[in-house]
């Protein structure tokens, strides 16, 4: 695994000409259909899409949640595709952040101890200085007074912050969000595209969020359209002046047009 | 309805495991139910109430003294299988024997005779001919069978073959003493050289055999020769033997066995079997070959009838005296109330007869038996605790189906809701799932145990109205109530739940204080009844039988619930025990299995519960049995040996002779002189004195040899009395010392007079002061030993007194039992030691003979010594109680492997009602085998918290058992002794299926993309 960890490459993540097929019916459906997808390092894209588009498949496939039927995903350089199960269980919680749109947060454990999970599945010790980097983190997100709470007694943008520190605590070399404002009320929404983004700013880590809502894809960088399992757009969001604008565009494109 | 119907079935579609499972669990539980009540029943209590069986198609029996009884006192019916269990060392008196010669040594008994081989003939008391005749001229009576019992040693092919086979398995000893037997090279196997064997030397060997494994008297195979000239009981197989021809001298030598007798010798029809009469170790003298005809249905006996022709003839070349024991009777059919007619013209004369007769109908069998059975077993008492906790368990795999139900399709009412269904709707789609799932597991399950009571018992009994009642209701009447509990969750699950990640609405923080509200409660409440079924056993407020009725119907529940109660403690302590040990041993973190268990207790309870029906059940058989068995056996104060010879004793000159063997440590060598004596009128409860044991057996020593002394022979520990005292009183005068059980059963104590009738002259009563009361471990087996229960069946306890008192009282002028020590450092060669012992005997013989002009001292032709050891009495009674207790314990452990069926569904359902939680720590790192021994290790808490209830429960039952049952056997306070090995195998055995139980859905859940976990849904927070 060292040579692994210690691998530096130009992209944080690279899908190549991903196919993911479920059975459907007597058939089978192509849920993605050989896209394309490379994110540099300290990038931060949005992938934007209509329900059923594929992209968050496309999210679970680059992270490794699921194996692609067809191509190659990279992240930092190191092809997921023949890694074992385990060793590609024990790359994921190393190198990479992930986060949910139904947070996804441990009921039985408090959110300090969510937040230290992926750290004590891999055998880490939590020493003075884990603690000490995540309650940085928490003071960072607001959450110093929520560390020893359920889940089930935390509002849902604080659920999701704590998924936000859980994903940043073991410091990835890329976060994949799927939807993470998707159950989010607006303000609560542009507090987490805000963390997102100073993450990114601040500690040059990339990031592939998942949404369909505009306003939350202009926090990117970049942004990638799927459609019908096939990225078939690609836009920098320094194109648009702002959210109102590129959800236009999004429309158009979704009713046929550019 | 339909709709309804049409949600239910496309749910049930939509999550065929679940229902597979839980359909299998509740066929399982069901299964459980009639395996426990049916099995027992079928084992023990059917077999005791089955009217129509024990006496066939006859409707009375009439019977004469029998073995286990006191001379004409015996109990209220005498049945061939009574005598069977106590026969084998007991012996029925005889004509010669009940007046011996005066200074006759009692040995004499030609009853006593039936040394190894058989001498044959149980004696010539019988019913006389006279009141025979009477009988089959009586008005009534349209059928009169007589029954003559034979006692020879028996041997097929068969049962040859199972004693070598025996004999493979045995320790070395055993397997050198057959091979020396057998003229074999050390370095052959047994089964190797089983065939060719010459037949007398396999006699022989049969002897040695016998003889290794402590029971040197050996138990002969009960013949009953019968006038019946047909089948009086239901022909199993074959057909009845054939009469001889008219005019013929030779009756056909044909036999039929009982059932229990052709499973015994693994023999059927067509088989040969081989009778053996007279022989000892030195040789056989007469045999005759038999062949088997058929197989009757008589459900008391392991023996074999023959024709009352073949009898005579047999008797009259074995010059063994027979007679008629029983009469077997049918009323005409046009009588009416025939019984109680025939009781008012008969009654009277069978009290007047010697020996007094007693009658007895197949009802009054059943119910004696019954009665008997209740009174001295704890059976029935264990099938109902079986049956409670199989319901329970039962109630608790519906219940947990249908909660997982509820859980797992939370979504799904909502949208059900959402989508226009009622409350109303929606629970009674849960309680139809509930009848859906419980009415066809109900139906499997009960025909799958009705098929494994068969299998295990050989009888269809599995199936009566008590188990498909029991199973009915647990089943499916539980499913129903199981059901309320998920119906009410369901109504309250609201159509915006589909998006609620709270259980129910409520925090997590409120789950968990419930839960710990349940645990508290739970403890508490189970505590507190544990805590009244304790206090019910030692309680001083009700006589002995009041309790162990209150203890086998309210305590036995109130343990069964208070045990279920403490399981939630047992968990929350197991998980914070060993999650940690077994976090670091299979390497995951104890953070992932967090709460798993005391998440959700009605999951492990109900888990804990369906196992603790098998498990404790089987602990209770092991601690009761073992801890029963301990009084039973020697202790390590005993003499090594026990020799007694028979019929004559021996010569003062050959004691000495004896003594001066170099086997014996001549300081450690004691003559003993012996009788058994019945209790005097009035010097005990009536009752009591009433009992088939009201007797003792005196064993006359030399009390400083035996007692005193800083190794005496024999060890006692004082109840009562002061053993300095004692020992002196007894040397200088008549005190005795008495086996505790005379304190229990008939009210003897310190200070008391014992007093008895002389055996010779029934005017006389003896008199002696009782100056200690002790315990002595395994006093039953020293009044087995070399047939020291001279003139009745078994003893209420046994009385040492100064030898010289016991040989005055008794007119005893030889010593025929002897114990001894062998040197030390000397290994006692057993064979080699009865080899000499026996040609010591035949000296004995020879000088006799001499003596007394060319006539032996008695009708003995033979004479041979009876051997026994330390060792092989305890090897020989280890060995029996094994095989009783493991027979016993096969129930609960079939119940547990029934039981682990259900488990598997419980743990399946349960592993999947938690994917989506396995799916979040699958996508934040956790290895796919991390999951998998996670899901190992949460199986193997499941196996120790169910270990934990079924010792809990196991532990209390046996205890009260054990204090409530503390007469039985005339066994005293018997220690509790926890048998490691068994309860260990009950310990690996639930483990092992709690793991197991939970490998497929580990591998299962492992197996999966943590995507596909996630996609499954979070149901259980």
């Amino acid at each position: 695994m060292s040579e692994i960890e210690n691998a530096v490459a130009e992209y944080a993540a690279q899908g190549t000409g991903l196919v993911k097929t479920y059975p459907r019916g007597d058939g089978f459906f192509n849920a993605l259909d050989g896209v394309d997808l490379s994110i540099g390092r300290g990038e931060f894209v949005a992938m934007m899409g209509a329900s059923g588009s594929g992209k968050s498949t496309a999210l679970h496939v680059i992270a490794g949640l699921t194996r692609a039927t067809s191509g190659s995903v990279k992240i930092d350089g190191v092809a997921l595709d023949s890694m074992s199960d385990r060793a590609l269980t024990i790359f994921r919680r190393r190198r990479i952040g992930v986060v949910f749109q139904s947070y996804n947060l441990i009921p039985h454990l408090t959110a300090e101890e969510n937040i230290l999970f992926p750290l004590r599945a891999d055998g880490r010790k939590i020493d003075a200085s884990a603690r000490e980097r995540m309650a940085q983190l928490c003071a960072e997100l607001d959450l110093t007074r929520q560390l020893r709470q359920y889940p089930d007694s935390l509002s849902g943008g604080q659920q999701q912050r704590v998924a936000l520190a859980r994903a940043l605590n073991a410091r990835p070399s890329i976060i994949l969000a799927d939807e993470p404002t998707g159950n989010l009320d607006w303000s609560s929404s542009q507090d987490v595209c805000r963390i997102l983004s100073e993450m990114n700013r601040e500690q040059g880590c990339a990031i592939l969020l998942v949404t369909h809502e505009p306003a939350v894809a202009i926090w990117a960088s970049r942004v990638v359209v799927l459609q019908d399992g096939k990225a078939t757009r690609e836009w920098r969001t320094s194109e648009f002046a702002d959210a109102g604008e590129l959800a236009a565009r999004y429309q158009d494109l979704a009713r046929g047009g550019r | 309805m339909k709709f309804i119907f049409q949600t239910l079935f496309s749910r049930m579609r939509r999550q065929k495991n679940r229902a597979r499972f839980a359909l299998l669990a509740i066929a399982a539980s069901s299964c459980l139910i009639v395996w426990v009540v049916g099995g027992f029943n079928a084992l023990f209590i059917d077999e005791t109430i089955r009217e129509e069986a024990w006496l066939g198609s006859y409707d009375m029996k009439v019977s004469g003294p029998t073995t286990s009884g006191a001379r004409g006192r015996g109990g209220t019916f005498s049945s061939p299988l009574a005598r069977d269990r106590y026969a084998g060392s007991e012996s029925a008196p005889t004509a010669q024997a009940a007046n011996p010669a005066p200074g006759q040594d009692r040995g004499q008994d030609r009853g006593q005779d039936r040394g190894r081989g058989g001498r044959g003939g149980r004696g010539a008391v019988g019913i006389p001919q006279a009141l025979v005749e009477g009988i089959r001229a009586d008005e009534a009576v349209a059928l009169c069978d007589e029954v003559m019992e034979l006692r020879l040693f028996t041997y097929s092919p068969g049962t040859a073959k199972s004693i070598l086979e025996d004999a493979d398995a045995d320790d070395e000893g055993d397997k050198k003493t057959m091979k020396r037997s057998l003229e074999l090279d050390p370095d052959v196997e047994l089964g190797e050289a089983r065939e060719g064997i010459d037949p007398e030397l396999r006699r022989q060997a049969f002897g040695a055999y016998r003889a290794t494994m402590g029971t040197p008297l050996g138990a002969g195979s009960p013949f009953y020769a019968t006038t019946a000239t047909e089948a009086r009981y239901e022909l199993n197989d074959g057909r009845w033997f054939a009469t001889p021809e008219n005019g013929s001298v030779r009756a056909p030598r044909e036999a039929v066995m009982t059932r229990k007798g052709a499973e015994k010798y693994a023999a059927t029809v067509g088989d040969s079997i081989f009778l053996i009469g007279k022989s000892s170790l030195i040789g056989a003298t007469a045999e005759y070959q038999l062949a088997v005809v058929g197989v009757v249905d008589d459900p008391e006996t392991e023996g074999f009838y023959i024709s009352a022709a073949l009898g005579r003839e047999i008797a009259r070349e074995l010059e063994t005296p027979l007679a008629t024991t029983a009469i077997m009777l049918k009323f005409r059919a046009e009588e009416t109330s025939p019984a109680e007619a025939f009781r008012a013209r008969w009654n009277e004369r069978f009290a007047d007869s010697t020996p007094a007769l007693t009658s007895a109908t197949t009802a009054e069998i059943a119910a004696a038996k019954e009665a008997a059975f209740k009174a001295e077993t704890s059976f029935k008492y264990q099938a109902s605790s079986g049956a409670l906790l199989a319901a329970l368990a039962s109630l608790f795999i519906v219940f947990t189906a249908l909660n997982t139900s509820v859980d797992e399709n939370r979504r799904l009412i909502a949208f059900y809701r959402a989508a226009g269904m009622t409350r109303g709707q929606v629970a009674l789609s849960i309680l139809f799932e509930g009848c859906a799932l419980a009415i066809p597991g109900w139906c499997a399950g009960m025909a799958v145990g009705w098929v494994l009571v068969y299998l295990g018992t050989g009888k269809w009994t599995g199936l009566n109205s008590q188990t498909v009642v029991v199973s009915f209701l647990c089943s499916a009447i539980g499913a129903v109530l199981a059901a309320l509990y998920p119906m009410a969750r369901s109504m309250r699950v609201k159509p915006l739940d589909a998006l609620n990640s709270r259980v129910e609405g409520r925090s997590y923080v409120s789950v968990r204080r419930r839960a710990r509200v349940a645990l508290i409660l739970s403890t508490v409440v189970g505590l507190a009844l544990i805590g009244f079924d304790v206090a019910l056993v030692n309680s001083g407020a009700f006589d002995l039988e009041r309790r162990a009725a209150l203890h086998s119907v309210v305590g036995a529940l109130a343990l069964a619930i208070g045990v279920a109660g403490t399981t939630p403690l047992a968990i929350t302590c197991a998980e914070a025990i060993f999650v940690p040990i077994f976090a670091k041993i299979f390497r995951f973190d104890p953070l992932s299995m967090r709460r798993e268990l005391s998440g959700n207790y009605g999951r492990v309870v109900t888990v804990a519960i369906a196992l603790s029906v098998g498990g404790g059940l089987f602990t209770t058989m092991q601690i009761w049995g073992y801890s029963m068995l301990d009084p039973f056996l020697p202790g390590r104060r005993a003499p090594d040996v026990f020799a007694a010879f028979l019929p004559n004793g021996l010569r003062p000159e050959l004691v000495d002779e004896f003594r001066e063997k170099p086997f014996v440590d001549r300081e450690r060598f004691l003559p003993v002189a012996v009788e058994q004596a019945a209790f005097a009128e009035g010097s005990v409860p009536e009752d009591a004195r009433k009992s088939q044991f009201a007797n003792v057996v005196f064993f006359g020593v030399d009390v400083a040899k035996t007692f005193e002394g800083d190794q005496p022979l024999v060890g006692v520990r004082f109840r009562e009395g002061d053993p300095k005292t004692a020992f002196a009183a007894m040397k200088s005068g008549r005190g005795v010392i008495v086996t505790d059980s005379l304190t229990v059963d008939y009210q003897l104590n310190l200070g008391d007079e014992l007093k008895t009738v002389s055996p010779r002259d029934p005017g006389t009563i003896l008199s002696y002061p009782i100056v200690g009361v002790v315990s002595f471990p395994g006093w039953q087996w020293l009044s087995k030993t070399g047939g020291v229960r001279r003139n009745f069946g078994r003893s209420g306890g046994i009385v040492f007194a100064r030898e010289v008192v016991v040989a005055t009282d008794y007119q005893i002028e030889r010593r025929s039992y002897f114990w001894f020590d062998a040197p030390r450092g000397v290994q006692l060669d057993y064979a080699a030691t009865e080899i000499s012992l026996d040609r010591l005997a035949l000296k004995n013989l020879a000088l006799d003979r001499r003596d007394f002009g060319g006539e032996a001292r008695s009708d003995a032709e033979t004479a041979y010594v009876k051997l026994s050891t330390r060792d092989s009495l305890t090897r020989s009674i280890s060995r029996r109680a094994d095989s009783v207790i493991w027979g016993l314990s096969k129930t609960p452990l079939i119940t547990l492997a029934i039981a682990s069926i259900a488990v598997v569904g419980a743990v399946a359902n349960s592993v999947r009602a938690r994917r989506w939680r396995y799916g979040v720590m699958r996508a934040l790192g956790l290895t796919r085998g991390a999951l998998v021994r996670m899901i190992l290790v949460e199986g193997l808490l499941v196996g120790l918290v169910a270990s934990t209830t079924s010792f809990l429960f196991g532990y209390l039952a046996a205890s009260g058992a054990l204090k409530l049952g503390r007469s039985m056997f005339g066994t005293v306070d018997p220690p509790l002794i926890l048998p490691f090995k068994g309860l260990g195998l009950g310990l690996a055995l639930t483990l092992s299926l709690c793991t197991l139980a939970a490998v497929w859905p580990a591998i299962k859940t492992g197996r999966a993309e943590p995507t596909a976990l996630l996609q499954s849904g979070r149901s259980d927070d």
